[in-house]
C-alpha cells in the first residue's frame, strides 16, 4: 500500500488552481474595495472634524482695508439703539386684524390686537398645471407673500374665467356671455386680495384642509363669516 | 490569512491612514482659509455698502448679549426690504421662523442642532458685523419638490371631463433639505425622528449624496493643486411638518437671519 508522505497536502487540478487564483483575486479586490469605502468614510466623517479641532480661535479683529471706517460701541449707546430696533420690529406686526394662511397644510389663523382669535382649515391652490389643446397654460397655486384686502362683497357671484371652461372641456364663451356668471358657489362673502384672488366660501366643504382650489382661499361658512367681519379693507393677508 | 493578503490589508490600512492625514492637513488649511474668507467677505460687503465696522471690546457677557440682540434685530429689519418670505434661525431659542415683512407667520422648535466651530473661530467683531445683515440663499437641494406640480391636460369635450378626485395629502415623502447661503454657509434641515425606516434610510442617502458631492469637489480641487473648500454649516433637526412648511414657503433667493449665542 502506497503511503502519502504529507497527509495535509492536497493536489489540485489545473482547473482548481485557476479557480483558487480567481478566488484570491476576488478577495484582493474586495479588500481594495472595502479600503475605498473605509477611505471615503474616513475622509468625509473624520477629516473635517479633526481639522476643526486643530484650528484655534483668532485674535482681535484688525481691519485689513484702511478705507474702512470703524464705529466704537459702548454699552449705554448699545442698549439705547437696541431698544429702538426692538420697538421698530415689534411695530411691524399689525395691531389691526390680519390673517395668516398656511398653503402647505391648508390652515388659517386670524389675529386681532396681535392675539390669535380664530384658526381653522381652508383650501388653497392645488398646484395643478392645466394645459389646453391650444397650448395655453395655467398654474393653480396661491401666491405667497403679503397682500391687503382690497374689496369685500356679500353674496358674491362668480365670473367664470377661461380656464374654468377649458378644464371641463367646454367651449370658451364671449367675455360677457351670461354662462360665465354663477351665483351661490362662492358662499355668502368674498374678500378680494388682488390679481383676481379671493377669500371665499365653498360648496365643496369635504375638501377643506386640502390643496384643491385654483388659487383662491376657500373657507367654511362660519370661518368665512368671522374673517369677513373681522378684516377691513386694507387688512393684511399673509400667505406662506 | 495568506502572506499576500496580509500585505494587501496592511497596504490598504496604511494608505487610508496616510490619505486621511494628508486630507486632514488640507482641510485644516481650508478651514483656516474659510475663516479668513468669511471675515474678508463681510469686510468687503461693508466697504461696498459704505457702512461702518462696529468694533467693541467684549468687556462682559451682558455687552456681548446686547450685541447679539442688536445684530439680530438689525438683520430682521433688513429682511423687511424684501417682499418675499424670510427665514430666521434663532440658535439660543432653538427655533426657526418664517417671516413676511417682519411679521412672524410660522415658528418651529428645533429638536437638535450642530454648529460649525468656524462661527466661534471667526473674530467676534467681524461675526457681529456679519450677522447684522441677512444671508442670501444661493442654492437649495431637497428630497421633496418645491412646487408639487401636477400636469393636467384639458379634455377635448365634456365627455372626456372627469371631476377632480380627492388629492392625496398623506405625508409619505421624507423631508430633508439644504440651503446654501452666500458666502458658502450651509444650512442643513433634517427631519427629526423619522417615523418610518425608509425615511431614516432616505435621510442617510441624502446626507451621503451631499458628502460624496463635497468630497468629489475637494478631490477635483486637489487634482488642480488647490486647497479643498471648507464651508461653515449649521445642521438642525426639526419636525417633518415644519420642515416641509419651511422648504415650500421659502423663495429661491430667500433672506436668512442667523442669531448665534
Amino acid at each position: 500500500m502506497e503511503h502519502d508522505p504529507n497527509p495535509s497536502s492536497t493536489s489540485f487540478t489545473e482547473k482548481q488552481t485557476r479557480l483558487l487564483q480567481l478566488g484570491l483575486i476576488l478577495v484582493y479586490l474586495n479588500i481594495i474595495l472595502l479600503g475605498f469605502v473605509l477611505l471615503f468614510f474616513s475622509l468625509t466623517y473624520t477629516a473635517q472634524p479633526l481639522a476643526e479641532l486643530i484650528v484655534r480661535n483668532k485674535n482681535l479683529y484688525q481691519p485689513s482695508d484702511d478705507s474702512l471706517t470703524t464705529k466704537h460701541l459702548n454699552a449705554k449707546s448699545l442698549a439705547k439703539e437696541l431698544s429702538t430696533l426692538k420697538q421698530k420690529f415689534a411695530n411691524l406686526t399689525p395691531a389691526d386684524p390680519y390673517i395668516v394662511v398656511n398653503t402647505t397644510y391648508n390652515r388659517f389663523k386670524l389675529y386681532k390686537n396681535r392675539k390669535l382669535i380664530r384658526e381653522g382649515f381652508c383650501s388653497t391652490g392645488s398646484y395643478t398645471l392645466l394645459k389646453s389643446l391650444d397650448k395655453r397654460e395655467w398654474i393653480f397655486h396661491t401666491p405667497k407673500g403679503m397682500y391687503k384686502v382690497q374689496g369685500k362683497v356679500t353674496n358674491p357671484v362668480w365670473r367664470r374665467p377661461d380656464w374654468s371652461f377649458v378644464e371641463e372641456g367646454l367651449p370658451i364663451p364671449a367675455a360677457n356671455d351670461p354662462s360665465r356668471w354663477e351665483a351661490g358657489v362662492l358662499g355668502d362673502y368674498a374678500l378680494s386680495i388682488g390679481n383676481g384672488y379671493l377669500i371665499h366660501g365653498t360648496i365643496y366643504k369635504r375638501f377643506l384642509g386640502m390643496p384643491v382650489t385654483h388659487g383662491c382661499i376657500r373657507m367654511n361658512d362660519e370661518d368665512l363669516e368671522a374673517v369677513f367681519k373681522t378684516l377691513e379693507i386694507g387688512s393684511k393677508v399673509y400667505v406662506y | 490569512m495568506s502572506k499576500t493578503t496580509k500585505i494587501l490589508v496592511t497596504a490598504v490600512v496604511v494608505c487610508i491612514v496616510i490619505l486621511t492625514i494628508a486630507f486632514t492637513i488640507l482641510k485644516t488649511i481650508a478651514y483656516q482659509k474659510a475663516i479668513t474668507h468669511f471675515e474678508v467677505y463681510f469686510e468687503q460687503e461693508l466697504s461696498k455698502k459704505k457702512k461702518n465696522i462696529e468694533i467693541y471690546v467684549p468687556a462682559d457677557s451682558s455687552t456681548k448679549e446686547l450685541l447679539t440682540e442688536k445684530a439680530y434685530y438689525t438683520a430682521l429689519l433688513e429682511t423687511t426690504k424684501s417682499d418675499s418670505l424670510s427665514l430666521c434661525l434663532n440658535v439660543p431659542d432653538s427655533t426657526v421662523s418664517l417671516l413676511i415683512k417682519g411679521v412672524v407667520v410660522h415658528t418651529a422648535k428645533l429638536e437638535s442642532m450642530k454648529i460649525s466651530p468656524l462661527f466661534r473661530a471667526v473674530n467676534p467683531t467681524m461675526l457681529h458685523n456679519a450677522l447684522m445683515q441677512p444671508f442670501k440663499v444661493s442654492k437649495q437641494a431637497s428630497t421633496i419638490p418645491k412646487m408639487p406640480l401636477m400636469v393636467k391636460i384639458a379634455p377635448r369635450d365634456t365627455s372626456e371631463y372627469t371631476p377632480d378626485v380627492v388629492p392625496d395629502t398623506t405625508d409619505l415623502d421624507p423631508v430633508n433639505f439644504i440651503l446654501e447661503l452666500k458666502p458658502n454657509v450651509l444650512l442643513y434641515f433634517y427631519e427629526a425622528n423619522p417615523t418610518q425606516s425608509s425615511d431614516g434610510l432616505s435621510q442617510f442617502k441624502f446626507d451621503l449624496k451631499e458628502r460624496t458631492w463635497t468630497l468629489t469637489q475637494d478631490i477635483k480641487r486637489i487634482a488642480k493643486l488647490q486647497v479643498p473648500e471648507y464651508k461653515p454649516y449649521i445642521r438642525v433637526r426639526l419636525n417633518k411638518k415644519d420642515a416641509k412648511i419651511i422648504y415650500r414657503a421659502l423663495p429661491n433667493q430667500a433672506l436668512v437671519v442667523i442669531k448665534l449665542e
